[in-house]
């Protein structure tokens, strides 16, 4: 009976939780909103959830702007040829490609994260 | 064998990770204008956008398709290697002068005002300013100061084309620069841009142009937008000069659900030279059957509606003061949007 309550609570706890991961190779030398938002000296891909409700917690929690304004400004960063705009996969698959390439960013809840660096957790 | 190529697969696969991103760009209008003295619904330029970033080295081409002649033209083409803080360019380019030139390039949809300042439009749309170039270019970043250098075949007005120069003389333009945030930068703008010609439509043409700017730029997303510019040009053959500036300032008054956020903005430009300036006289005639080149104070007052990322909505008016002429005015309407075929 123990399990479960811990078990339960753990779930609950995980699923409030945003976690920004990285390849576990990845180095980090910059703050996290200047990786984010692409103004780091390194080329970075951000992967975020399919999940617009998540999605736009999480951008709000970490860099103050709405999910459609950090679309936007990626946009714009496009247009000046300075990077791609974040892709939207679904959790397991954002993990996946985080996991596979070296420069990726991933911001998913924490209950998916496995085997990745995990930059920071908001909850 | 069969082993050695399915390493060789995962190897290539595994190295050759790059970044690609395609875009098309393009918009409609409506509009009346006091000059024309009737309703016009026009069907925009349409722009497409795609680069490839591989670890450092990137490359870009973005292709513009001009009505009404559906001519198609490339705006940028280049390859650049990014060194640590250091980026080297080669191609065809959009020059540094202040930011707006550098941060819109040919996404409409996504810059405030309808058009681009008159001090800082394209070259074949009256602009005064060498905006695109043709040579190398080099950026450096450090903490938050920045420089950029650009050295190459000069203006795209009458001096030289994508393919060639027209003459012997090279341009040289630069910024220095500081941007406290990434949604912040002012800096000064530099440049020599001289040019000797002989047209077939304007004639023979030797001007030496020195170039003055200062910008601040600060536009923080969901926030208030301010852009100013001013530039000066001094013409050292003639010893005329000319300016032309702007000032832009925006701010979201409402975010809704099936509106997006409004944004209404107002925009100061002018634009001016002294009479027998080579450089202005030169382009004026140039330009003179499609897009009047006049001396002028612009006033525009505008509001844009953004429903989503990829699209939006703009209405404005503007009432232009004419130094030589009537005073015009026009309400215009425009819809633009990106569709995104690979990201």
């Amino acid at each position: 009976m123990r399990w479960v309550i811990l078990l339960l609570f753990f779930s609950f706890v995980c699923f409030g939780e945003i976690a920004v991961v990285a390849n576990p190779s990845f180095k980090n030398s910059s703050n996290l909103k200047d990786l984010l938002l692409g103004v780091s000296k390194r080329n970075v891909v951000i992967y975020l959830t399919d999940d617009p409700d998540f999605n736009e917690t999480a951008i709000r929690k970490l860099i103050g702007i709405t999910y459609e304004d950090f679309k936007i400004f990626w946009l714009e960063k496009a247009l000046r040829g300075e990077g791609v705009p974040p892709k939207e996969l679904p959790p397991e698959e954002v993990r996946r490609e985080v996991r596979s390439r070296r420069n990726a960013i991933g911001i998913i809840p924490l209950r998916y994260v496995k085997d990745l660096k995990v930059l920071k957790v908001v909850r | 064998m069969r082993k050695l190529l399915l390493l060789l697969t995962v190897t290539f696969s595994f190295t050759f990770s790059a970044e690609t991103f395609l875009q098309i760009f393009g918009d409609l209008r409506a509009g009346y204008s006091s000059e024309e003295g009737r309703l016009n619904f026009t069907l925009g330029d349409t722009d497409l956008l795609g680069f490839l970033i591989h670890k450092n080295f990137k490359v870009l081409i973005e292709m513009y398709l001009e009505q009404p002649e559906a001519i198609l033209d490339v705006e940028r083409g280049y390859a650049e290697l990014k060194v640590e803080n250091f980026s080297f360019r080669l191609g065809k380019f959009h020059t540094p002068l202040g930011y707006f030139n550098r941060a819109w390039h040919h996404g409409l949809y996504l810059m405030t005002p309808i058009d681009r300042p008159l001090i800082v439009s394209f070259e074949d749309e009256g602009g005064p300013l060498p905006v695109h170039m043709v040579g190398v270019g080099f950026d450096a970043k450090w903490r938050s100061l920045g420089l950029s250098l650009v050295l190459g075949n000069g203006n795209l007005h009458l001096g030289s084309t994508n393919t060639s120069d027209l003459d012997n003389k090279k341009s040289f333009l630069g910024k220095l620069y500081f941007s406290w945030d990434p949604y912040s930068e002012a800096g000064m703008s530099f440049g020599y841009d001289p040019m000797e010609v002989n047209d077939p439509e304007v004639g023979y043409v030797r001007t030496e142009n020195y170039i003055l700017g200062l910008h601040v730029a600060y536009k923080r997303p969901g926030f208030a937008e301010v852009n100013g510019e001013v530039y000066m040009l001094e013409e050292r053959v003639s010893g005329k000069g000319g300016s032309g500036g702007f000032l832009l300032l925006s701010y979201p008054l409402l975010v809704s659900k099936p509106l997006g956020e409004v944004r209404p903005y107002i925009m100061l430009e002018f634009l001016n030279w002294e009479m027998g300036n080579p450089w202005f006289e030169s382009i004026k005639k140039k330009l003179e059957e499609e897009v009047p080149l006049r001396r002028r104070t612009k006033y525009t007052l505008g509001v844009k509606i953004t429903p989503f990322a990829y699209m939006s909505v703009k209405l404005e008016v503007f009432y232009e003061d004419l130094k030589e002429g009537k005073n015009a005015w026009a309400v215009r309407a425009f819809v633009g949007f990106g569709i995104p075929v690979v990201r």
